[in-house]
């Protein structure tokens, strides 16, 4: 008689795959929209950008990345138990979230609080993921989220909100990677 | 005492060497000026968490093996800063964060985590 055994490796597979491509689609539409300058512009003005394939690279990387992490999160909460399910649980929001950022865009006045909710909720989420990986002893993991914040914190001394916002998409990205392999060594 | 396992050899040859890539970056970055101070300071943050990385690797290391991994996860959390902040070469950058992920592997390492508990000193 065949056995089902849950598998993590395609919520692994998402996550690497979204930590990995958003920050190439991210600097494909920087480059195609020319005019956009670190610090100065928000990642959100590429979303009402005047090239409209700057624009359309902008929202539909957010809308599949936003609900590719709502996947990853709910099929975590689904698979794991404690402060990895409710890790889970709030990437899942997040995702949301980002899914929303890509809709409605900057033209609307929403838009902030979709972006602030997303910052916000995806801090929230490393500050449990963290939580769950110093309780299972995932040392890698830890320092990866110990790492990311540091240079978080450093980036909002130095930088105005737009540099902020960059650099917390770049190390979040470093983060859901590092998760994602986690996840696929983790046992089910 | 059992003999000191060739990955603790290699975490600490590689974090001295990203100190002293730190330290080059720190003396590059010196430009006469007390207004450069900042940017030196952030260059020699790098040196002083990869010292201590390096000191960690060493026979008598002072801390648990999962401090190891997090201070080598630093010492590349600080390179990067100093290279966003235009205090480091990128190319010098990619080099200290290379050699911070070896030593992150290194201190995970079962044979590193066992030795480090066994001679640990505090």
């Amino acid at each position: 008689m065949a056995t089902k055994v849950k598998s993590a490796a395609p919520l692994s597979f998402i996550a690497i795959l979204v930590g990995a491509l958003v920050p190439i689609l991210f600097a494909i539409a920087i480059f195609t929209d020319g005019y956009w300058e670190f610090n100065f512009n928000t990642l959100s003005d590429l979303g009402v950008s005047y090239n409209e394939t700057a624009a359309g690279i902008f929202n539909w990387t957010c809308i599949c990345a936003g609900a590719l992490i709502a996947i990853y999160g709910i099929g975590k909460m689904l698979l794991k138990s404690g402060y990895d399910a409710a890790n889970g649980l709030i990437l899942a929001v997040g995702g949301i979230f980002l899914l929303s950022i890509g809709i409605v865009t900057e033209n609307y006045s929403e838009h902030y609080i979709f972006a602030y909710c997303y910052f916000v909720t995806m801090a929230i989420a490393i500050l449990v993921g963290a939580a769950g990986d110093v309780k299972n002893g995932r040392n890698i993991t830890v320092a990866i989220t110990a790492m990311v914040i540091v240079i978080v914190l450093a980036a909002a001394i130095g930088f105005n909100i737009a540099g902020l916002e960059v650099v917390s998409v770049v190390a979040m990205c470093v983060w859901i990677i590092a998760q994602g392999f986690s996840l696929s060594f983790s046992k089910a | 005492m059992s003999a000191m396992p060739n990955t603790m050899k290699l975490g600490m040859a590689l974090a001295f060497l990203g100190a002293i890539g730190a330290f080059v970056s720190m003396a590059m970055a010196w430009s006469g000026f007390v207004e450069s101070a900042p940017i030196v300071g952030l260059d020699m943050l790098a040196a002083m968490v990869f010292f201590a990385v390096a000191g960690c690797f060493s026979t008598y290391s002072p801390v648990k093996a999962p401090t190891v991994v997090v201070l080598s996860a630093l010492s590349i959390a600080f390179s990067v800063i100093a290279a966003i902040f235009n205090a480091m070469n990128p190319i010098v950058c990619i080099i200290l964060v290379a050699f911070g992920i070896i030593c992150m592997f290194c201190g995970n390492l079962p044979s590193t985590k066992d030795y480090i508990d066994a001679n640990r000193l505090v």
